[in-house]
């Protein structure tokens, strides 16, 4: 589920930021309280690379020949708890955007928000955290780590769509789209919700205090106000939203742009006689014949584009290659 | 096993490139950051046809690599693995926007295809971008920036803790699959069944090593409280950095400078 930096236009890629900024500072906050923070530090640590560790090893789903992994958002929020997950999920995720290219820079707070806030700050505290607060038993963590699994696979699924559209990079309908990534999420949840009940029934089993220890914990959702959370995570939305918009692509982007692909009214639109003139004017300047669009659509590539374009990518490529066959003589010994 | 070995051995490739010792590795961290931040906003912004104006985006991942001595094939090849979920999104273009924009001789490039060639180009750009940063900034350097832009301290410290331990538990992770192996009559991964406990296990030992890595923090009187960072001085070649590489980056998001070198060949 990790996004790319590609899958975002910037003012949507700022705006999960700044959303996912003000969780942070939520967590961040909360975490001040904890009497014990310096002791949870190291376990936070472990558990973020234990989450990274248990991903390189596989396991076979039956029926299907394929392979899977863990994912590791409810697991990690039913061992720490709530703001403490949401803090390790940010830390193991920005080690994966930065080493191993697992999610973009720019789409790091939009992955922040799809696997750390809505499985920590959401489903944990609505669904997993109330099933298991009466009485903790390998039924109830059967039943709490499906139910947190699937629906908090299945709501970060819903946000990628939403942002994807939102940002304008596909052309796939919006219904389209969510009928392609639900029914995927809701399987891929199913057994990562498996997957975590079984390895924290072996660690009910095993050392039980490391599961009851964030349920009983006193410091809750009610311990920090959310009205001043929800307040600046609503205004700097918007404002770094609005703000980075001046930066947008001139095409309509999000819904509006996929509709209006749908229902075709663009590419009617562009076919009229005005394009046809235009397509007659941009050929007579075209500079390669070959190269020219038959319906006259500029879509921001024209021939003049191409050749610049490659001509640049052939200047870039004689630069790197000066710069390194230069920097090899230099540190060539003398003959 | 050698794919969690190879795993393991990647994420310190990176490292140990960023402990080279060029004109790029010397600059401020902040300037490479800012640099890399505004590169990523001007490509991502531009508009998601304009496949030619991608062109003079190459520059920078070239350039960089050329001149810190990182090899492009491994930038590259790493790039690769984020474009599945993007070629998924792309090839919806493909298929439901088929107006043609191009003919190549007798073939003819639909807005789709265009888009989705874009939005390729634009994932192995922003990851190149981003791998080229940590490649020459150690991360060390990196996380002692993030603390001088104000970040909360927790949120440091534990981003460099996991860091740290990362290699520590895939080590013990390839010892249980190792042993799991000898054990499985040749069988590579465990089912679901099996798997519950041996990733239960490895949490277990996780949760150990956590204790040990505290005692062993408590008896050197290390705590959150933030420790001395040394802000490494703003040299003249830092600023240089920054106003070619933003400045470039901001003139070929805002100057489709292809089109105009292209016009400059009147045949």
């Amino acid at each position: 589920m990790h996004m790319a930096d590609a899958l975002l236009s910037s003012p949507v890629g700022g705006a999960m930021y700044a959303t996912s900024a003000c969780a942070l500072g939520w967590a961040v906050k909360k975490l001040d309280k904890e009497p014990q923070l310096e002791r949870k530090l190291p376990l936070m640590a472990m558990s973020g690379a234990f989450v990274f560790a248990a991903q390189m090893i596989n396991f076979t789903i039956p029926g299907t020949g394929s392979s899977g992994h863990l994912g590791g958002g409810v697991l990690l929020a039913s061992l720490l708890g709530d703001a403490p997950a949401l803090l390790t999920i940010t830390a193991v995720l920005i080690v994966q955007c930065l080493f191993f290219a697992d999610g973009g820079l720019l789409a790091l707070g939009a992955n922040i928000f799809n696997m750390g806030v809505i499985p920590c700050l959401l489903v944990w505290p609505l669904i997993y955290r109330p099933i298991l607060r009466q009485e903790v038993t390998a039924k109830r963590i059967w039943a709490a780590s499906m139910l947190a699994s699937v629906v908090s696979l299945q709501l970060g699924a819903f946000c990628v769509v939403l942002e994807t559209l939102f940002s304008g990079v596909t052309e796939l309908p919006f219904g389209f789209f969510l009928s392609l990534m639900q029914p995927i999420h809701l399987a891929i949840g199913l057994v990562e919700g498996a997957v975590t009940a079984g390895i924290l029934t072996y660690v009910l089993q095993t050392r039980p205090e490391l599961l009851t220890a964030n349920l009983s914990t006193q410091i809750g959702l009610n311990s920090v106000s959310l009205k001043p959370l929800a307040v600046s995570l609503a205004v700097l939305a918007v404002l770094v939203g609005g703000g980075l918009s001046l930066l947008a692509s001139s095409q309509p982007d999000g819904l509006e742009w996929s509709i209006q692909r749908i229902t075709g009214s663009a590419e009617l639109e562009r076919s009229g006689a005005v394009h046809s003139q235009a397509a007659a004017v941009q050929k007579s300047l075209a500079v390669l014949p070959d190269y020219d669009f038959p319906s006259g659509e500029g879509q921001g590539t024209s021939a003049s584009g191409l050749l610049g374009a490659a001509l640049t990518c052939a200047l870039a490529g004689i630069m790197g290659l000066a710069v390194s066959f230069c920097k090899k003589r230099r540190s060539a010994p003398p003959a | 096993m050698a794919d969690i070995r190879s795993k393991i051995n990647e994420l310190y490739a990176l490292e140990q490139l960023a402990a080279g010792q060029t004109a790029l590795h010397r600059l401020h961290p902040l300037g490479k950051l800012l640099v890399t931040f505004v590169y990523l906003i001007c490509l991502l912004s531009l508009d998601s046809c304009a496949l030619h104006r991608l062109a003079p985006f190459l520059f920078y991942p070239i350039l960089c690599a050329a001149l810190a001595s990182v090899p492009l094939g491994m930038i590259v090849r790493r790039a690769v693995w984020a474009l599945p979920f993007a070629l998924l999104a792309g090839l919806g273009n493909v298929y439901f926007s088929r107006a043609p924009v191009l003919q190549i001789g007798s073939f003819t490039v639909s807005a789709g295809m265009l888009s989705l060639a874009v939005l390729l180009l634009r994932t192995l750009l922003s990851v190149s971008a981003v791998l080229i940063l940590v490649s020459v900034t150690p991360f060390a350097q990196l996380t002692a920036q993030l603390h001088r832009l104000h970040l909360p301290e927790i949120l440091i410290a534990l981003t460099e803790m996991t860091y740290r331990y990362l290699g520590i538990l895939t080590e013990e992770a390839v010892n249980l699959l190792t042993a799991f192996r000898l054990r499985s009559k040749g069988r590579q991964w465990p089912n679901l069944r099996e798997f519950a406990p041996l990733a239960g296990q490895l949490l277990l030992r996780s949760a150990d090593r956590a204790e040990r890595v505290y005692n062993a923090m408590q008896c050197r009187c290390q705590s959150l409280g933030r420790r001395y960072v040394p802000s490494p001085a703003w040299r003249p070649a830092d600023g240089i950095f920054l106003i070619l590489g933003a400045g470039s980056a901001v003139l070929f998001r805002e100057w489709d400078i292809m089109t105009a070198i292209g016009e400059l060949f009147p045949w």
